[in-house]
């Protein structure tokens, strides 16, 4: 592990028309690390999570990405042929919405192995061992490889996109509300298989949930979002135990304790 | 002499210029799509306005012209199309493949070998070989022009683990010069490797969709597959019942409501010239010879 | 027990004070001028009466807490780093390799056993599964954990259960410094035992171990020394 960033951000912005969405959002990511960003619906996070995935682009700022060469690329100022193979082969992006994450038409083993066919992959045998270890590592049965994804429960299809996601080795993975919609026990195993894999894999993960617990669960640091800033960032024990800013405390006191 | 009130070629000449310099482009950037100002052809969408316009925008008065429907020359689309052409220009047609400077052809290549100086025309319904994954035009441009191919190889992948093989049987999709993927139009997969290193000049038109691509002599054009899955072409175990050919794409004909069947060959000039040859089939009943009785 | 004490902790003048933005910003002073220090081998027992602060200063030294005024100071591969201008990472990276908090309850993570929620730590510093999950199980039958339970997720556990595996969590690992908020409040007599030979012997290894303690017995158990907490008066 070295003791550079696998990610900085700087002075990252974004409005729609006149309602800004994100204003000089900044931190740094480092390689195995997990780091949560919460607050309210509209509070930005989503929109912070896009700018970062390319779904967006940011207004302002700079999204300096480490490379596995090890060289450091500006992901804003990059052309999009290059921002597009990067995160095509070095970034992962599971989707709230299994649909907007999956390819509904054809098969799990095809949306597992499909990134590694992006990425080159051109040997069928090769892509399919590595897309029924991968069913494996998520609990999904490999004997279901060749169902459509339809076939499969809300949480299977979760899982099915952290299979397509860490396929290829990320370095980093982004997560947008993982477990929304999902019942608490499927919450509870989700969770429990995120947090082995992104350990496992070494990936440095930016979970954006509005869920406390599952910031606390999974998240080694927390980043606060209020109104398209950030208003508390530091270690998530120490924010939700001890929380400084108003809106964390606000936040830390609404949450139901069972 | 060409029909009177009508100009060479029936397109006007600026039309021609357009075409040709899509055509360039075409060449120029083999296996792109190049967009161009499709004309209403006098014949509807789907009966090959776009290799018309190809055809008509490159034919002089000297060329000798053959047009092809599934290897015919005698069907009805491409007597159409060849008598549209001498009532527009005024030039010589020829049924053999070895004669013509520019061929028409939908749905086949000619089994003879094509010589340098030889222009194919492609007849193309469907241009856009991303289409069915992706049906956004920007974003299958934005896709071909990063090279994002990997997901033609998913629908690969998904006939094998569904079917066990690749299915598509025909329009098989291809790499040309190592950079585009193109559909080759709805030619078997058959005639797909003839098309790599070929001599002749290969111009695809696409008439509804507006499109022309081209592969320039001798460029590479390599069928997508799997390491462990190689690109393959269909085999018989019938030879021509007219010809006695073992190499050739064959049509399987019905000759009666009693079942009767006979395989012959889909290019009616291959055929016909190594009949001339005194090559003979055995298969099948031949009604050519039962007509002649 | 290494014969040259070297400080392990050293707290100068900690103040605490907590802001409650939603009760009109009132302020809670907790804690105010508290300096100790703790060194290798030294189990040092905090004493004041209850809700005076003494899981504050627990809380502060593990980092759980930010530091509200003066200085936290803990000894980190050789060097003594000041909490309070400590990077989160930097504060990861000492919670992983060089402190070991006990908490009064053990937060359970659901789905994963027993011997994986203890083996955890081990693993985060690098052992190998098998050598973590061995080094685990030894640790849970010290605490008289059965075996038929290890692969249970301690959320079904009774109290004094998941009390020994929040116990077995960090005395599975040879931290330098221990923190021990409480660790046998709700142990029977027997499980007490266990706990405080535990706690002794890793003493007498070098740590260096601050703890609140709630009984006497306890604390003269282990205790070398003790601190006086003086309550401040509440603050409006």
């Amino acid at each position: 592990m070295t003791d550079d960033p696998v990610l900085t951000v700087t002075g990252l912005a974004k409005a729609y028309g006149r309602r800004v969405a994100c204003r000089d959002v900044s931190f740094e990511l480092w390689p195995g690390e997990v780091l949560a960003v919460v607050g309210e619906s509209g509070s930005g996070k989503t929109t912070l999570l896009n700018c970062l995935g390319g779904l967006v682009p940011p207004d302002a700022g700079r999204v300096r990405f480490r490379r596995r060469s090890g060289e450091v690329i500006d992901l804003v100022a990059a052309s999009e042929a290059l921002r597009r193979a990067i995160l095509r082969a070095e970034w992962g992006f599971v989707r709230q919405n299994p649909r907007d994450g999956l390819r509904f038409g054809v098969s799990a083993g095809a949306n597992v192995g499909e990134p590694l066919m992006a990425i080159g992959g051109r040997h069928y045998g090769h892509i399919r061992g590595s897309a029924s270890e991968w069913l494996d590592a998520v609990e999904i049965d490999p004997a279901r490889m060749d169902d459509l994804p339809s076939s499969f429960s809300g949480g299977m299809q979760q899982r099915l996109q952290i299979a397509r996601n860490l396929v290829t080795h990320p370095a980093i993975v982004l997560m947008d509300e993982p477990t929304g919609g999902l019942d608490v026990s499927v919450q509870a195993r989700l969770l429990d298989l995120i947090r082995r894999l992104v350990r496992e894999a070494g990936v440095a993960a930016i979970v954006v949930t509005h869920d406390l617990g599952v910031a606390r669960l999974l998240a080694d640091r927390m980043l606060v979002m209020r109104q398209g800033c950030v208003v508390e960032a530091g270690l998530t024990d120490q924010l939700l135990d001890d929380p400084q800013h108003a809106y964390t405390q606000l936040l830390v006191s609404s949450v139901l304790t069972v | 002499m060409t029909a009177d009130g009508y100009n060479f070629g029936y397109l006007d000449e600026q039309t021609k210029r357009m075409i040709r310099r899509a055509i360039l482009k075409g060449v120029a950037i083999p296996g792109y799509q190049v967009p161009f100002g499709s004309r209403e052809m006098p014949l509807p969408y789907g009966w090959g306005t776009g290799g018309i316009q190809i055809t008509a925008a490159v034919i002089g008065p000297g060329d000798t012209l053959k047009v092809i429907d599934q290897g015919a020359d005698d069907t009805t689309n491409a007597v159409s199309i060849r008598n549209f052409f001498v009532r527009m220009c005024d030039v010589a047609t020829t049924e053999r493949t070895a004669e013509a400077s520019i061929i028409q052809t939908r749905h086949r290549i000619p089994e003879r070998k094509l010589a340098p100086g030889q222009i194919l025309v492609y007849q193309v319904p469907i241009p856009e070989p991303l289409r069915w994954l992706e049906p956004r035009e920007t974003e299958t441009r934005k896709m071909h022009a990063l090279r994002e191919y990997g997901v033609m190889h998913v629908k690969l992948y998904e006939d094998i683990s569904v079917k066990g093989r690749v299915s598509t049987a025909y329009d098989y999709p291809v790499l040309v010069n190592g950079r585009y993927i193109m559909r080759p139009s709805p030619i078997p997969k058959f005639d797909t490797p003839k098309m790599h290193r070929m001599a002749a000049l290969q111009l695809f038109g696409a008439g509804r969709e507006k499109r022309i691509y081209a592969v320039p002599p001798y460029t590479d054009v390599v069928p997508l597959d799997f390491e462990d899955h190689p690109f393959t072409i269909e085999t018989w175990d019938q030879a021509c019942a007219l010809c006695g050919a073992t190499t050739s794409f064959l049509d399987e004909v019905i000759l009666d409501d009693r079942g009767r069947r006979m395989f012959v060959c889909s290019d009616t000039d291959f055929c016909q010239e190594r009949r001339e040859a005194g090559h003979r089939g055995d298969g099948g009943p031949n009604p050519l010879e039962e007509a002649a009785e | 027990m290494p014969d040259d004490k070297t400080v392990m902790i050293a707290i100068e003048s900690l103040a605490k004070t907590f802001t409650l933005h939603l009760r009109g910003s009132v302020e809670l002073r907790v804690l105010q001028a508290f300096s100790m220090q703790v060194e290798t081998g030294e189990c040092v027992v905090l004493r004041a009466p209850s809700g005076t602060g003494k899981s504050t200063v627990l809380r502060s030294v593990s980092g759980n807490y930010r530091i509200g005024g003066g200085r936290v100071a803990v000894r980190h591969e050789g060097e003594m780093v000041d909490l309070s201008a400590a990077s989160p990472r930097t504060v990861m990276e000492i919670r992983r390799n060089t402190i070991g908090y006990v908490s009064q309850f053990l937060r359970v993570i659901p789905r994963v056993s027993a011997l994986d929620v203890v083996a955890e730590p081990l693993m985060a510093r690098g052992v190998p599964t098998d050598e973590a999950r061995e080094r685990a199980g030894t640790m849970l039958g010290r605490l008289h954990i059965p075996a038929k339970m290890w692969d249970l997720p301690p959320a079904t556990f009774s109290g004094g259960e998941q009390q020994r595996v929040n116990i077995a969590r960090v005395l599975a690992v040879d931290y330098p410094i221990l923190l021990l908020d409480e660790p046998t409040a709700s142990l029977d007599d027997a499980n007490r035992a266990l706990v405080l030979d535990l706690v002794r012997e890793a003493r007498e290894r070098g740590a260096a171990i601050l703890a609140i303690l709630h009984d006497e017995a306890s604390r003269a158990a282990v205790a070398t020394r003790y601190v006086d907490l003086a309550p401040l008066e509440a603050a409006a």
